[in-house]
């Protein structure tokens, strides 16, 4: 990015596209309101005034179609899986997911039980996982954080299209829907991760990750 | 327990326990419908439903509830071989859920129950989970 330094029209800066989208969609993550169970409880929390997840331009949003982030927080059960699966690909793209809690990261306590997926990476791709029962508002907010990283690095024009996200092997006992023609990818057909700069991250990691600014 | 409950018991020829917490009567699977509506009828109040797997059969427990706030239960067994028992949706309103809650863990089929589904699994689901001859799978990772 260059500052245009001319004295008779002052104003201009130069930079690429790709880095303004990452810019803008780094500093406005707007997470769809969507509280599967406990770990949501925590989500509130991060979002009210003593932890503010304002100032980070992280909103709330409670239409899908406005979102382009979805924190998973808590167990998805095989009834809420459909559900959930629907909201996500009712989101804007490109869009992000964070896995929350132990629940949400494998299972956690109910890991065996016959209702509940052992973690939502079984029907999202997930990009951050938050350790914790339930992780404490910080760790969200840290988490948070290391998506904004993961965003600013990440590039998101061309083929970084994601369509219907389709789990490597749809399962029959809770089947998922498909939504339409553009979505109706082959049944089983494997998602492919698009290439970014650095791998997802999770946070409690080594102190080098740990984002530089605004701590 | 008032006198009238105790006499709705004794004319459907129900087993009064006394000696636990609670007062519990076991009935036959025949007499369970009518024993209820008649208890509803002394003014015994619906608190829950729900199943005990006994290995042999599957006991249906009724949590009532009578006038002077004494809660008592109502049982009945159902065998193996016919898991299938008069719905009381037509008595307790509130026991059409409970009932699809019993269905849906214990696979117990209650006749006359308006929507006689699984309440809390998928509709695709084809477990009991809370019977004892239920084995969850094995892990695969």
């Amino acid at each position: 990015m260059g500052v245009v330094d001319d004295a008779e029209q002052p104003g201009f800066i130069t930079t690429t596209l790709d880095k303004l989208l990452r810019w803008g969609r780094s500093r406005s993550m707007w997470p769809v309101n969507a509280g599967i169970a406990c770990c949501s409880l925590e989500m509130m929390t991060t979002g009210a005034a003593r932890y503010d997840f304002d100032r980070f331009g992280i909103m709330f949003r409670s239409s899908p179609r406005q979102a382009d982030v979805m924190i998973v927080p808590g167990p998805i059960t095989k009834k809420m899986a459909p559900i959930v699966q629907r909201v996500y690909n009712q989101m804007a793209e490109p869009r992000w997911v964070i896995a929350m809690g132990s629940c949400a990261i494998s299972g956690g306590t109910f890991v065996d039980s016959y209702n509940v997926l052992p973690g939502a990476e079984t029907i999202l791709p997930v990009d951050i996982y938050i350790p914790g029962c339930p992780p404490r508002p910080e760790a969200l907010l840290y988490g948070c954080l290391q998506l904004k990283k993961l965003i600013s690095e990440t590039s998101t024009i061309g083929s970084s299209r994601k369509p219907m996200y389709v789990p490597p092997v749809l399962p029959e006992e809770w089947p998922l829907e498909l939504l339409g023609e553009y979505d109706a990818l082959e049944a089983g057909a494997v998602w492919v991760q698009p290439e970014r700069d650095s791998p997802p991250v999770t946070p409690l990691g080594d102190a080098e990750s740990a984002p530089e600014d605004e701590l | 327990m008032t006198p009238e409950v105790r006499a709705v018991l004794a004319r459907h020829g129900a087993v009064l326990d006394e000696s636990g917490f609670d007062p519990r009567a076991d009935v036959a699977r025949d007499a369970w419908r009518a024993c209820a509506a008649d208890l509803h009828a002394t003014g015994a109040r619906f608190f829950d439903i729900t199943a005990i797997d006994r290995g042999e059969a599957v006991e249906l427990v009724l949590v009532l509830v009578d006038t002077p706030s004494t809660q008592f239960t109502l049982r009945t067994s159902c065998p193996n071989e016919s898991l299938r028992a008069e719905s009381l949706a037509g008595v307790f309103p509130p026991a059409e859920w409970g009932e699809r809650e019993v269905f849906d863990l214990f696979g117990v089929v209650f006749e006359g129950n308006p929507d006689m589904t699984r309440i809390l699994q998928p509709d695709s689901s084809t477990i009991h989970p809370l019977r004892r001859s239920f084995e969850l799978e094995e892990r695969t990772w």
